[in-house]
């Protein structure tokens, strides 16, 4: 009798020790703030390369630590990171001539924090001489 | 025939006071597990009531508890992914998976902490019915005179 009571109480105890919270700490709110998204990306083709420019705030400009530019395949939904600049230009050149190249571009602050990316912008790109 | 009554009388007398010598034991087994005390009491339906309510409070329990450690597990790889994230599509995406997750587990606690509640209920309702309702059921005697004796037999009830 005395190990039948043993037991219900070993068992109760395994009972209640399986029954506490483990998701408690819960990040309510959003932490991120992410930089603005660069606009009016625009892509300039020219033989084998092609010239990309954007705006950006300028009172933004200071908490950002670079911006990245993708080549992106759409039809893949794939991004593909091919530089950074500290400015608001980027030549992407050596090109291979008649195709057409998409590019997208983002701001990171100095946290190390990538935006949103920019609206997709696609060109041309005609064959050298 | 007075053989006869005198055997009925002496039957039910010694399943007396058997019965009544294992009440107090039948207690400390209805502690043990719900219905058990009740079996031995005789009172098999009230047996068969708290041992199917604990057991299937255990087993909801059970389930709920492995599923709740899923969603746990779940909710803290996404909450990972989510305070790693460096883009912020990337932590936007992770962050409604980390709540879809949380709301998970959540529910899944509620219903796991709704089961063990059922079964400690079950149990303690259980223990209140061996301790106050401590008769133990005799069952009832038969007994068919036959041309060369007697036959006794025990009816079962629920």
């Amino acid at each position: 009798m005395k190990r039948l009571i043993a037991f219900s109480l070993v068992s109760a105890a395994l009972l209640c020790s399986s029954c506490g919270t483990d998701h408690a700490n819960l990040p309510t709110e959003f932490i991120y703030v992410a930089p603005p998204t660069p606009t009016n990306l625009a892509a300039a083709p020219a033989p084998e390369r092609c010239a990309l420019s954007w705006s950006y705030p300028a009172g933004s400009m200071s908490l950002v630590r670079e911006f990245r530019v993708y080549q992106c395949y759409e039809a893949y939904g794939i991004v593909q990171l091919i530089g950074t600049t500290a400015d608001t230009a980027f030549v992407d050149s050596l090109l291979v001539g008649n195709l057409y190249y998409c590019y997208t571009v983002s701001a990171v602050d100095t946290t190390g924090l990538e935006g949103w990316r920019a609206d997709a912008v696609c060109a041309f790109v005609p064959t050298g001489p | 025939m007075k053989r006869i009554l005198a055997a009925m009388l002496v039957a039910a007398a010694l399943a007396g006071a058997a019965a009544n010598a294992r009440a107090g034991e039948n207690l400390w087994y209805s502690v043990f597990f719900p219905g058990w005390g009740q079996t031995r009491a005789g009172h098999y339906g009230r047996a068969a009531l708290f041992a199917g309510g604990e057991v299937v409070s255990l087993v909801a329990f059970v389930i709920s508890d492995v599923q709740y450690d899923r969603a746990v597990e779940q909710y803290d790889r996404a909450k990972a992914a989510y305070l790693g994230a460096t883009y912020i599509g990337d932590a936007a995406r992770q962050y409604d998976v980390m709540r879809e997750k949380w709301d998970d587990a959540e529910s899944l606690h509620r219903f796991r902490q709704a089961a063990l509640g059922a079964a400690v209920g079950v149990w303690v309702v259980n223990i209140v019915d061996r301790a106050l309702f401590d008769e133990t059921r005799v069952p009832p005697l038969a007994f068919a005179p036959r041309r060369d004796g007697f036959t006794v037999m025990a009816s079962l009830s629920f």
